[in-house]
C-alpha cells in the first residue's frame, strides 16, 4: 500500500498537470512545488514547472527543464521540454542543441524530428529541416504540423507549388487547427489567391480570434479601428504580397537608383532644364522609396504586435 | 517595549549612510512597526521592495503591516509571493491563515493554521483555532464514505438582494425576467412544460462582481447559496471529485430551493481542443458527473439553479453550453456609474473623510472593476497615512486624493475587454458574444 506521502504527492502532481492543461500556470506551479517538497527527485515536476513557467515566459523555464536533465539525463523527453521551453520563449537558436539530443537519443520518434525540423525551419537552416521533416513523415503520415512545417520549408526553398500542396493537405488532415489555416492563407496571399487567403484567415481568426498573424494578413488593425495608420497598414500589406513582388522590387529599385542619379547630377551640375523636372523625380523617387519599404514595414509591425515571421 | 528613539535614529542614520543595505532597512522597519510608527514604515519597506521587489523578508514583513492595517488583500498578495520565491516558513503561513480568515476564507485559514503548526508546533494557539471554527457557522460540511476529506461547500441563506447591488440595471433586469420569474412562478411554467432552475453561464471581466451578484440573485429568490471552487471539485484524491459533485447536487437538492454557484467553470469544462488528453482522462468523470447532475435539477417546487462563472468563456467547452445545460449566458460588465458610486461608498465606509464628491470619482473611473476601484481607494488612503505622518495629526481623505490615485492606474477590465473585442469580432457564432458587443458598442 502506497505511503500517506506518495499518495498526497500522486494527488498534488495530477492536479499541477490539470492546472497546467487548464491554463492556470501559477497555480499549477504552486501545486507542483508542493509535491517537491514531499519527493524532490521526480523529473516530471521539474518539466510541468518548466512548461507553466515558459508558458507565462518566465526566463527561468529552461533551468527547470535543466533540473530534470539533471536528475534524468538519459531520458530524451526531458531534452525535447528543454527545447520547447525555449521555442515558447521565442528563443529559437537555444532550441537546436537540446532538441538535436532528443533525436540523436530517439531518433524514432516523429515528434522529435518534427519539432527538430521547425527548429531548424526558423533558423533558416532549410536543407536540414527537411530532411527532418521528411522522417517524421515517414514515421508517422498522418501528422498535419508536420506536412504544414514541410510545406514552410519548401515554399522557403522555392518550391512553391510543392510547398501549397503540403499545406493543403495539412489542412485537409486539421481544417480546426487555426496555425495551419493561417500558414495556409498566407500562402494563398503571397500567390495573389486574396479572396482564399482571406476565407482562411477569417477561418483561423473564428478558431482562434487572438492570433495575430491572420489579423496582420487581413490587414484589421489590433483592437477597434482607429483609422488612417490602419488604412495605410492595409495598403502596405497589399504592396508587400503583390504577386510579382519579386520583379516589382527590383524595378523600383533601379528605377530609385536612377532618380538619385538624376537628382545628384542636376544639383552638382546645376542643369537648370534637369531642376525643373525635379518635382516630378521627387515624386516617383519617393513611390519607389515608399514600395521598397512596405515589406519592412510589414515585418516591423507584426513583430511590434507578436507575430513571428519565417 | 517600546524602541528607544536613540535606536532608531541610529537605524535612520544608518540607512542614509548605506541607501542600499537591505538588512539595516528591514531592521528599522520592523523597529518601526514594533513602536507603531506605521506611516514611516510603509515608506521604509516601500524602499526596501523597490531595492528587491522578490526580497521574501522584506515581503512578509510589508504584509505584517498591511494586516495591522487592515489591507488584508495586499497582505494575502505579498505572503503569496513571498511563499512563491522563499523557502516555507510557518510563521507566514499564520499570518497568511489570519489574513485569509478577515477575507472569509474559512477553509483556506484553517488549512493554513494546520500547516503552520505542522511546520511549528509552538505556533498552536486554541483560542485561534476555536476562532476559526466558530467564523464558519452556516458551513455546511459534507463527509464522504465516512471520513471527512477537509472538502466543503460553504452554504448560506439569503443575505442580501438586487437592493444591495448599486447600478447593473441591465443586467438585474434579465436575471428578474429570466431567472427570478420562473422561479417565482413555478406553475406557470410548468403549464408549459418549461423547466424552472437549470443553468446559466456567467461571464465578465474578473472582479466585476459575478459572485456578489448571485448571492444577491440567490437572496432574491431566498434560495440557498452554494459557493463552490473549481479546487473543492478537484478534490486532491482526484477519484472522488465524482462523488464530491454528487455530494454538493444531493446536499442542493435537500436544501432547494438553492443556488449552486460553480467558480471557475472554464477549469471544469475547458474546450478540449486546448486542453490535452490528460485533461480529457482526468476529468472526464467529473463533467459527465456534473451534466448528469444537471440533468436532474430539483423539481418546479424546489428548483436549483446553477450558474457557472467564467472569465473565459471562450474557453468553456461547447458540450456544456448545450440546451439544458448552461445554455443561458449572462455577460457581467464592468460597474456601470451607479455601481461605481455604490462600491466606492462601501470602500470608503468608515475611514476618516472629506465631503467626497463621489460622483465625480465615479465619473473618472470608467471600467474599472470593484477590485480596481478598491485598489484605488487603498491607494488613496496610503497617500493619506503618508501625509499624516508629516503633519502628525489625522486627515482626511478628499475627492482631490482619489482623483490622483485614479490617474496613477490602469483599469484592469481594459485587457479583458480588448481579448473579449476579438471574440465578438471573429467568434460570435450563436450570437453568445452579443451582450458583450452591445457594450463595446455603448462604451466605445
Amino acid at each position: 500500500m502506497a505511503s500517506p506521502e506518495r499518495v498526497q504527492f500522486d494527488g498534488l502532481r495530477k492536479q499541477a498537470s490539470i492546472l497546467l492543461e487548464t491554463k492556470r500556470y501559477t497555480e499549477a506551479v504552486s501545486y507542483a512545488k508542493r509535491a517537491l517538497e514531499l519527493f524532490p527527485d521526480d523529473p516530471r515536476l521539474y518539466v510541468l514547472i518548466a512548461y507553466a513557467m515558459a508558458r507565462v515566459k518566465n526566463k527561468e523555464a529552461p533551468d527547470w527543464a535543466r533540473k530534470a536533465i539533471a536528475e534524468e539525463p538519459n531520458n530524451p523527453l526531458w531534452y525535447g521540454a528543454l527545447a520547447d521551453t525555449f521555442r515558447f520563449l521565442g528563443n529559437w537558436k537555444e532550441t537546436l542543441e537540446p532538441m538535436s539530443k532528443a533525436v540523436a537519443m530517439s531518433p524514432e520518434n516523429w515528434q522529435f524530428q518534427s519539432l527538430l525540423g521547425l527548429c531548424l525551419l526558423n533558423g533558416k537552416k532549410f536543407d536540414k529541416a527537411l530532411h527532418h521533416l521528411k522522417r517524421a513523415l515517414e514515421l508517422n503520415p498522418r501528422d498535419p504540423r508536420t506536412y504544414q512545417r514541410l510545406g514552410l520549408v519548401l515554399i522557403r526553398t522555392r518550391h512553391r507549388d510543392e510547398g501549397e500542396q503540403y499545406l493543403r493537405k495539412a489542412l485537409e488532415l486539421a481544417p480546426d487547427d487555426a496555425d495551419i489555416q493561417a500558414s495556409f492563407g498566407w500562402q494563398m496571399l503571397l500567390t495573389g489567391k486574396r479572396n482564399e487567403a482571406n476565407e482562411a484567415f477569417r477561418e483561423a481568426l473564428r478558431l482562434n480570434p487572438q492570433m495575430v498573424l491572420p489579423k496582420i494578413g487581413l490587414g484589421d488593425p489590433e483592437g477597434e479601428r482607429r483609422g488612417l495608420k490602419d488604412r495605410l497598414f492595409r495598403v502596405s500589406i497589399r504592396l508587400a504580397t503583390i504577386p510579382p513582388r519579386v520583379a516589382l522590387f527590383v524595378f523600383h529599385f533601379i528605377l530609385l537608383e536612377l532618380m538619385v542619379v538624376y537628382l545628384l547630377l542636376a544639383y552638382v551640375n546645376n542643369y537648370v532644364q534637369l531642376l525643373q523636372l525635379s518635382p516630378l523625380v521627387i515624386v516617383v523617387a519617393s513611390w519607389c522609396f515608399f514600395f521598397l519599404i512596405q515589406p519592412f514595414i510589414v515585418k516591423a509591425v507584426g513583430n511590434r504586435r507578436g507575430a513571428h515571421f519565417i | 517595549m517600546p524602541i528607544s528613539s536613540k535606536t532608531l535614529d541610529l537605524l535612520r542614520r544608518l540607512v542614509a549612510e548605506r541607501p542600499d543595505d537591505l538588512k539595516v532597512r528591514l531592521h528599522l522597519a520592523e523597529l518601526l512597526i514594533e513602536d507603531n510608527l506605521t506611516g514611516e514604515a510603509t515608506e521604509v519597506l516601500e524602499q526596501a521592495l523597490a531595492l528587491k521587489p522578490d526580497d521574501p523578508a522584506a515581503l512578509r514583513l510589508s504584509a505584517s503591516l498591511c494586516y495591522r492595517l487592515h489591507m488584508f488583500e495586499k497582505a494575502r498578495d505579498s505572503l503569496e509571493k513571498a511563499s512563491r520565491d522563499g523557502p516555507a516558513d510557518p510563521k507566514s503561513d499564520l499570518l497568511l491563515s489570519r489574513v485569509y480568515l478577515e477575507l472569509g476564507k474559512y477553509r483556506l485559514a484553517e488549512q493554513l493554521y494546520r500547516q503552520a503548526v505542522k511546520g511549528d508546533s509552538s505556533l498552536e494557539d486554541s483560542v485561534y483555532s476555536d476562532s476559526i471554527r466558530s467564523r464558519e457557522t452556516g458551513r455546511v460540511a459534507v463527509k464522504l464514505g465516512g471520513r471527512d476529506t477537509g472538502l466543503d461547500f460553504e452554504s448560506e441563506g439569503p443575505s442580501i438582494t438586487f437592493s444591495d447591488v448599486g447600478g447593473m440595471e441591465e443586467v438585474k433586469e434579465y436575471l428578474r425576467m429570466n431567472i427570478i420569474f420562473p422561479l417565482k412562478n413555478p406553475d406557470l411554467f410548468k403549464q408549459y412544460g418549461k423547466r424552472v432552475g437549470g443553468g446559466i453561464m456567467m461571464f465578465g471581466p474578473p472582479g466585476c462582481g459575478k459572485t456578489y451578484l448571485s448571492r444577491a440573485l440567490a437572496g432574491e429568490c431566498k434560495a440557498t447559496f452554494y459557493h463552490v471552487g473549481i479546487h473543492e471539485i478537484l478534490d486532491m484524491y482526484l477519484g472522488s471529485s465524482e462523488k464530491n459533485v454528487h455530494k454538493l447536487f444531493e446536499t442542493a437538492r435537500r436544501t432547494a430551493p438553492a443556488i449552486v454557484f460553480l467558480d471557475e467553470i472554464d477549469a471544469l469544462g475547458q474546450k478540449r481542443s486546448s486542453g490535452g488528453d490528460s485533461w480529457g482522462r482526468a476529468l472526464r468523470g467529473t463533467v459527465a458527473t456534473l451534466l448528469a447532475e444537471m440533468d436532474q435539477l430539483g423539481t418546479p417546487e424546489k428548483p436549483i439553479l446553477v450558474i457557472g462563472a467564467t472569465n473565459t468563456p471562450w474557453a468553456v467547452d461547447l458540450a456544456l453550453r448545450r440546451p439544458g445545460r448552461f445554455d443561458r449566458v449572462v455577460f457581467v460588465p464592468p460597474p456601470d456609474l451607479a455601481a461605481r458610486e455604490e462600491i466606492l461608498k462601501l470602500h470608503l465606509h468608515g475611514k476618516p473623510t472629506d465631503d467626497l464628491d463621489v460622483p465625480r470619482i465615479a465619473r473618472k473611473i470608467e471600467k474599472f472593476s470593484g477590485a480596481d476601484i478598491r485598489a484605488l481607494v487603498d491607494r488613496a488612503v496610503e497617500d493619506v497615512i503618508k501625509r499624516a505622518m508629516r503633519s502628525g495629526k489625522t486627515e482626511l481623505i478628499r475627492t482631490q486624493d482619489l482623483l490622483d490615485a485614479a490617474d496613477k492606474m490602469h483599469p484592469s477590465t481594459v485587457e479583458w475587454l480588448a481579448t473579449a473585442y476579438d471574440y465578438v469580432r471573429y467568434s460570435n457564432e450563436g450570437g453568445i458574444y452579443d451582450q458583450v458587443k452591445n457594450y463595446l458598442d455603448k462604451n466605445r
